[in-house]
């Protein structure tokens, strides 16, 4: 059923960036049954899953009215996210374990706006096209705004790192 | 801080937002939005509105009182009643129930609109139901 097959990604997507489980158990309730509502609506081209996302995201703006104008304030610099050019390893072993566990937290202390953009990067993989479809808005500011968080979390990484030396 | 330094922090980064753990879906998610969409589905709970139940009263004994009148009234009480919406309704003198039947029927025409607003499906429940 729909429901099974979807509910992982639907309920994390509203859970990252609610960050209330409560909250998020709602809006994914709210999602599969507006779904269910449109699904005579729905137009075969676009993926199932991409429409989930935007009803999610949607609901999410409902929710949280700053969400829309963090993301809008954003704006569109020149800078662009280079993410597919980190092709890097990452490191193996405690050290970098702990690391990772430290910037998981971080991720989580992000603003709701940046939570959102890199959940539909990092966790579901979106292409910056769906992401900036998802939200509604244009590619340059999701780019921006990735940018922007993953400069953020590599600032703070490095402000950890020093510290511990 | 030197730009190898930088990649360093910016692939950890990378590997971070990569290894990300997803939050399970609670168990009662599913159960949660089949009683969302069942919700949905189900017909319409009748709804009785106390303001158009009082309407409907009023309007039903009056029309009931207007049939009363028109059939046990006795006759000098009909003359006078006669003369009387004659006299409102300036209608022709030989046929003064024309008036009456005007506004019986505009009241049963209520009567009606009222019973079938009661009779017709609600207002629909809410679309999410909570916990």
């Amino acid at each position: 059923m729909l429901v099974v097959e979807h509910q992982a990604y639907v309920f994390n997507l509203a859970y990252r960036v609610l960050g209330n489980e409560q909250e998020a158990e709602d809006t994914a309730q709210e999602a599969f049954v507006r779904a269910w509502q449109s699904l005579p609506r729905f137009r075969a081209q676009a993926r199932f899953g991409t429409w989930m996302y935007r009803i999610v995201t949607n609901l999410c703006y409902n929710r949280l009215p700053r969400l829309r104008r963090e993301l809008s304030a954003i704006g569109e610099d020149e800078i662009e996210d280079h993410a597919d050019l980190q092709t890097g390893k990452a490191d193996d072993g405690l050290e970098a374990a702990e690391r990772r566990a430290w910037l998981h937290r971080q991720i989580e202390e992000l603003p709701e706006a940046y939570r959102l953009l890199l959940t539909l990067r990092y966790q579901r993989n979106l292409p910056y096209e769906e992401i900036a479809s998802v939200t509604s808005l244009p590619m340059g500011t999701v780019k921006t705004g990735l940018f922007r968080a993953k400069e953020r979390l590599r600032s703070a990484l490095e402000t950890y790192e020093e510290a511990r030396l | 801080m030197n730009p190898s330094e930088a990649d360093r922090w910016m692939t950890a980064v990378e590997d971070a937002l990569r290894t990300m753990p997803e939050a399970p879906a609670p168990a009662a998610l599913r159960s949660r939005v089949m009683r969302g969409v069942r919700a949905l589905s189900a017909p319409p709970k009748f709804v009785f509105p106390w303001l158009e139940a009082a309407i409907s009263l009023m309007l039903s004994t009056l029309l009931t009182g207007v049939g009363a009148l028109l059939v046990g009234l006795p006759p000098t009480e009909l003359v006078r009643l006669q003369q009387t919406l004659r006299y409102f309704f300036l209608v022709p003198a030989n046929r003064p129930f024309l008036a009456a039947s005007v506004i019986g029927l505009g009241m049963l025409v209520a009567c009606l609109f009222f019973a079938v607003r009661i009779l017709l499906p609600g207002r629909r429940a809410p679309a999410v139901v909570r916990r």
